[in-house]
C-alpha cells in the first residue's frame, strides 16, 4: 500500500521494493519511437481540442516551455500558430533535441529553441522566465518522488500569473483478453521499477495525483479537464491509437523483460500479434482516459 | 535485379531496389517462424510501416540541405553513418565506419549525387533495410548491386486504361511525356519533378520535365485532353493554364491509385502472381 503520509517529498519508493535507476522505458534513439511520439502527440492534441484548450488564444503568454518535448511536435505547432511567441522545448534525449531543432530550421520557425535537459534535475533557465509550462506524458520519465521537485522547479521558472499544465494518462481499457494481459504486464513492470503511484499493477495512478501535486506546489485556480479517446473498431481513432500502442509494445519489450524475465522477446511478440488480431475484430472496444490539470502561479506570495 | 523477382512487384517496395528486396525476403524467411505469412507479404507490411518512419525522420534534414543549409546540420554522409549506427541492433550506437561506407559504395549499395552528398533515396533504402532487419548487426544488405540494379521503381501508366507498368524512377525521361508516374515513397518529392499529395499518401509526376523551378512538365493540350476531356473548356494554349491543368490532373488521376497501394490490394496482387510468390520464398542468399 502507498504510504498514508501526505508529504510526497518523503515518499520512498525503495520502501516498497522499487528499483532506483531512471532510464526512459523506451530507447529514445529509435527512429520508430520518434515517429510514434509525433503521431501520438498529434492524436492527443486533437483529442484535447487544440494546443491549449485552457487558453486557446494564448493571451498573456509570451514565452513557453515544453517539458519532455520529444521530437518537438507540440512546441513546433505552437511556434507555427503563434509566431509572436518564443517556444522552448527540452528533452533528455539528444537525438530528439537535434531532430526537433532541424525540424524548426526546415520549417523556418526562428521563434523556437530546443535544448537537452533532464526534467528530473534543475533546469537551465532563469527564475520567472516563462508564462506557460506544458508537460505531457512525463510518466515514462518520472518516478513518484520526482514529481513534487518538478512542480517546484516549474514554480521557479514561471512568472507570477504563469500557467503550468500537466497532462497524463492511465492505461487504456479494452474488451480484448490480449490487450488486458499486456496492460497488466506493463503495469507490473512499471510498478517493479518504481514508476507508478499505484499500490498494484491495476493502473499508473498518476492522473488523480496531478491536482494534489499542483496544489501542494502552491499553484492556484487549479483546473482539471478529463478526456477519453474511444478507439473501438470502426471509430476514427481506432487505427491511430492501435498503431501507437502496438508499436510501443515492441519498443518497451526490453524494459519489460528486464523486470519480468518470463516475458521474453518471443512472448511479447506473441501477445502483440494477438493484440493486433483482436484489435481488427469488429467487436473490439477500447477507451483511453487522460487528464490535464493546470494551475497558475499566484501574482503575489511568490 | 534478381531474375526471380517479378518486376511488377518492385514499385510496391520503393525505395528499395530489387536486390535489397530479394535479400530482405531471405533474411525474413530465416528469422520468422514457419507459421508466418510469406516473406513477401511480411516484407511488404514492414516496408509500409518503416517507409513512413524513414520519410518522417529524413525529411527535415533533407529539406535543410535542399535549401542551402549547412552540411553539418542537414543530410550528409556523416549524418547517414551516425543514423545507421544508432539504429543497429545491440547497445553499440557508434556511427558506421568510413571503411564500411567505402565498401558499400564500391559494391554499389549506396549511390552518391555528388561528393559528400549521398543520393537521398539510396540512403533511405539503406536505412529502411536497417530498420527491417533487426536481427543482426551485419548482413542486412545484399553483397553488391550493379548500376542498373541500384534504381528504385515506380508505377507508370501511359494513358487512361493502359496497363500499369513498373519503371525505374531514374529513367522516366524514356517514357512518353504524359505518362502518369506514382509511388508510395514520399521521399521521391525530394527529387526534381515529383510532387506530393497534400495528404502525404503518395508522390506523383508526369514523366517528362522541362524545368524543376518553377515546376513545368512537357505537356501538350492534346495529351491532357486524352487524360481528361473536361479540360477542353480551359484555355490550354496558355502555357500557365496548361501547367496548372497538368498539376490538377495529376492530383485527380492519382486519387484512384490510393487504394491500389494498401496491404489488401497487395495480397490480391500476389494471388494473381502465384508463381512469383512461390519463387519469392525460395531465394537463397546469392539471389539465385
Amino acid at each position: 500500500m502507498m504510504k498514508q503520509d501526505d508529504d510526497l517529498e518523503h515518499y520512498d519508493p525503495e520502501a516498497y521494493g522499487y528499483a532506483t535507476e531512471n532510464p526512459y522505458v523506451i530507447d529514445p534513439d529509435l527512429l520508430e519511437e520518434m515517429h510514434r511520439l509525433d503521431l501520438q502527440g498529434r492524436l492527443f492534441t486533437r483529442a484535447m481540442g487544440g494546443l491549449l484548450a485552457e487558453r486557446p488564444d494564448f493571451s498573456g503568454i509570451h514565452r513557453v516551455l515544453d517539458l519532455g518535448c520529444g521530437p518537438g511536435e507540440w512546441a513546433l505547432e505552437v511556434a507555427r500558430e503563434h509566431p509572436d511567441l518564443e517556444v522552448v522545448g527540452v528533452d533528455k534525449a539528444p537525438r530528439m533535441i537535434e531532430f526537433a531543432t532541424v525540424r524548426a530550421l526546415a520549417d523556418r520557425l526562428p521563434n523556437t529553441a530546443f535544448q537537452v535537459a533532464d526534467v528530473t534535475a534543475p533546469l537551465p533557465f532563469a527564475d520567472q522566465s516563462f508564462d506557460l509550462i506544458n508537460a505531457r506524458f512525463l510518466q515514462g520519465l518520472m518516478r513518484p518522488q520526482e514529481w513534487p521537485r518538478l512542480v517546484k522547479e516549474c514554480w521557479r521558472l514561471l512568472r507570477p500569473g504563469g500557467l503550468l499544465r500537466l497532462t497524463e494518462a492511465e492505461p487504456w481499457l479494452t474488451n480484448s483478453a490480449a490487450w488486458e494481459q499486456w496492460t497488466r504486464t506493463l503495469m507490473r513492470a512499471l510498478l517493479l521499477d518504481g514508476r507508478t503511484f499505484s499500490p498494484d499493477e491495476a493502473h499508473w495512478g498518476v492522473v488523480f495525483m496531478l491536482r494534489r501535486l499542483l496544489a501542494e506546489g502552491g499553484f492556484q485556480q487549479v483546473q482539471e479537464r478529463a478526456y477519453a479517446i474511444n478507439f473501438s473498431f470502426g471509430t476514427p481513432a481506432h487505427e491511430g491509437i492501435c498503431q501507437d500502442l502496438l508499436i510501443s509494445v515492441r519498443l518497451v519489450q526490453p524494459f519489460v523483460t528486464q523486470h519480468l524475465s518470463e516475458w521474453t522477446k518471443e512472448a511479447v511478440e506473441e501477445v502483440r500479434e494477438r493484440m493486433e488480431q483482436e484489435a481488427r475484430a469488429p467487436g473490439f472496444c477500447g477507451l483511453w482516459f487522460f487528464l490535464s490539470a493546470s494551475g497558475e502561479r499566484p501574482q503575489q506570495g511568490a | 535485379m534478381s531474375p526471380e523477382l517479378d518486376p511488377d512487384l518492385l514499385p510496391w517496395f520503393a525505395p528499395l531496389p530489387g536486390p535489397m528486396i530479394a535479400h530482405l525476403c531471405v533474411r525474413l524467411l530465416r528469422s520468422r517462424r514457419a507459421k508466418e505469412t510469406t516473406s513477401l507479404q511480411r516484407l511488404f507490411a514492414l516496408v509500409q510501416k518503416y517507409r513512413a518512419t524513414i520519410y518522417f525522420y529524413m525529411d527535415p534534414y533533407v529539406q535543410v540541405r535542399l535549401h542551402g543549409g549547412p552540411a553539418t546540420v542537414g543530410f550528409s554522409t556523416g549524418w547517414l553513418l551516425k543514423t545507421l549506427g544508432a539504429q543497429a541492433p545491440g547497445a553499440n550506437k557508434e556511427p558506421i565506419s568510413a571503411r564500411t561506407l567505402w565498401y558499400w559504395r564500391s559494391k554499389g549499395l549506396l549511390r552518391y549525387q555528388r561528393y559528400g552528398l549521398p543520393d537521398f533515396s539510396s540512403a533511405a533504402a539503406l536505412l529502411l533495410a536497417r530498420l527491417i532487419d533487426h536481427v543482426a548487426e551485419r548482413n542486412f544488405l545484399p553483397t553488391s548491386m550493379t548500376p542498373e540494379e541500384q534504381d528504385w521503381w515506380c508505377f507508370t501508366q501511359a494513358a487512361p486504361g493502359a496497363p500499369v507498368v513498373p519503371w525505374r524512377a531514374a529513367h522516366l525521361e524514356e517514357l512518353p511525356a504524359t505518362t502518369l508516374c506514382w509511388t508510395p515513397w514520399l521521399g521521391a518529392a525530394w527529387e526534381p519533378g515529383w510532387i506530393m499529395r497534400r495528404d502525404q499518401t503518395l508522390a506523383l509526376r508526369w514523366a517528362k520535365l522541362v524545368k524543376a523551378t518553377p515546376l513545368a512538365y512537357r505537356l501538350s493540350p492534346q495529351d491532357l485532353l486524352r487524360w481528361d476531356a473536361g479540360c477542353a473548356s480551359l484555355e490550354l494554349h496558355d502555357p500557365d493554364v496548361l501547367q496548372a491543368a497538368g498539376l490538377l490532373l495529376l492530383h485527380r488521376r492519382a486519387l484512384p491509385r490510393l487504394s491500389s497501394l494498401d496491404e489488401r490490394a497487395f495480397e490480391t496482387f500476389l494471388q494473381f502472381h502465384e508463381p512469383d510468390r512461390s519463387q519469392g520464398a525460395d531465394y537463397d542468399e546469392t539471389g539465385r
